[in-house]
Parts: structure tokens; sequence; C-alpha cells
């Protein structure tokens, strides 16, 4: 979403137009649901916390700032209510992770959530080791390689430095790439 | 920006390519969802022009009635088991 159209749709959240509640929704539904579903893994969580995410965004639409950044700011709530959803479960994030892992591999060929999401073999193994990161790594790689946020923007949305945002990236790589089988040009820890 | 020794180009421009390949809400989801968040948009567009119902909502809505319903609740959760308690003796 180009920053001139961004702030047309800001001013007019802000002003109560509800056609542009709904051109936010339309361009943005796709992404909030596909983050949601790629840090918990499971859809109809995913759906959930979606739903209220934009009830969120409804509620605070009014006073919005008016340099609001909408894609960072739905991706905050949205990681915010999973997070908040994490407390309140007997599933730690690791459990989640590993649950896709195994209905990945060992399930019956079945469609599951993630072949929906990866047509192809490359991109299913690709998801599949995504899915088997831990959270915070996870959320880093979704944020910055997946969903193209600046490393500033994803350190706002996950409530952290910009250094330990690219510490993060670092280990996720590492750690990607080591699921996958591939060769590192350098390893990090956090 | 400086070089990041880290930094799996190719990787990076795989998991680039994901994002082409996400599925969407179901149809009939996508939509309970969006009329939803609109009723709630509406709601809160009609509240800003009516300033005392909005003071109303913010007041009692919100933040007394819920505080009362919960104190209620636990009075009688209180009630409830000093009776059971004493009928126990």
């Amino acid at each position: 979403m180009d920053a001139l159209r961004e702030h047309t749709l800001v001013h007019g959240l802000r002003h109560g137009d509800a056609a542009a509640f709904d051109a936010v929704y339309a361009e943005l539904r796709p992404r909030v649901y596909a983050f949601l579903l790629r840090l918990c893994g499971q859809p109809a969580l995913a759906a959930d916390l979606a739903q209220e995410t934009w009830l969120r965004l409804a509620r605070h639409a009014l006073s919005l700032a008016p340099d609001t950044r909408l894609t960072p700011w739905l991706f905050t709530v949205a990681r915010n209510l999973y997070r908040s959803h994490l407390r309140w479960s007997w599933l730690s994030g690791r459990r989640l992770a590993e649950l896709t892992v195994e209905t990945l591999t060992h399930a019956d060929p079945g469609p599951s959530p993630f072949e929906a999401l990866a047509a192809d073999e490359s991109r299913r193994r690709l998801e599949a080791a995504l899915a088997a990161v831990p959270d915070k790594y996870r959320e880093a790689l979704v944020l910055v390689c997946v969903e193209r946020l600046s490393p500033q923007e994803a350190a706002q949305v996950a409530g952290i430095t910009p250094e330990n945002l690219r510490q993060r990236l670092a280990r996720g790589r590492a750690l990607l790439a080591e699921a996958l089988g591939r060769t590192r040009p350098g390893e990090a820890g956090e | 920006m400086t070089h990041d020794p880290t930094k799996d180009t190719s990787l990076d421009a795989d998991l680039g390519a994901l994002s082409g390949h996400v599925p969407d809400l179901d149809p009939a989801t996508a939509e309970r969802t969006r009329l939803a968040a609109r009723r709630v948009f509406d709601a809160e567009v009609a509240l800003r022009d009516r300033p005392v119902a909005r003071v109303f909502d913010r007041v009692w809505v919100r933040r007394l009635e819920p505080a009362l319903l919960a104190g209620s609740s636990a009075y009688y959760l209180v009630w409830a088991l000093l009776t059971v308690s004493a009928a126990a003796r």
C-alpha cells in the first residue's frame, strides 16, 4: 500500500468513512490472516484472531493518529492478540509449531492447512520448516522476509529494539537454513 | 546499508515468494468478519455524533455495568459457598 493511498484511507477512517473501512479490509484482510496463520498454524484460530483484529480497528478507527501506518498497526494488534491467546492457552507456541510439523509430516494425505497454503513441494517444505522455527524467530522472519515490513516497523510490531530484531532475524535464518539442510554463510546467536 | 554476513539472500527470496501464496479466509467467513467489524465501526461513528450517548457508552456500558455484574456474581458466589458450608455443618 503506497503512502498516499494509506494516508487517504487513514483520513477516511478517522472521519468515519465506511467505504474507507471496506477498502482497508479488502486490501489488508489476506495479509492479516496469513500473518496470523503463520504465527499460530491453525486456520480456525487465525480466523478468530483476524476477526478480533478487525473489530479492534473498527473500535479505534476514529481515534487513529493522522500518520498511522495501517499495516504495522494491524500486525501489532494481531500479534498482541496471538500473544494474549498463548498466555491463556495450555498449548505453548513451541507445541503449536510441533503440531504443525507433525501434521505436515505424519498426517494422512488429506489436505492439511499448509498444503492449502503451499501448493508445490518446495513451498510446502519451506512452510513446514518455517513453522518449526521457534515463535520469536518465526515472527521476525514473517514480518521482514514474508510481509516485507521494514526492520523498524517489524521491531515496533514485535515490541523490541531494531538491534534485537536483527539478532532474531539472523538466528531465525540460521535455524531455517538448518531445517532446510542448506549451508549458511555464517552463524549468529541471540 | 552495511553488509549483513548472516543474511541468506536466496532464503530471503524464497520467503518473500511465500507472500504471494497464502490462503485467504473463506468468502463466507470473510464477509461475516467484515459485517461484524462494520457494525462496530458504524456504531462508533453514530456515537461520535451523539455526545451524551457516547459518555453513557464509555462510562456505563463499558465500565460500570461490567464491574457491577462481576461484583454481584462474586457476591452470589460467596453467598452460595457460605450457605453450602453452613448446611454441611
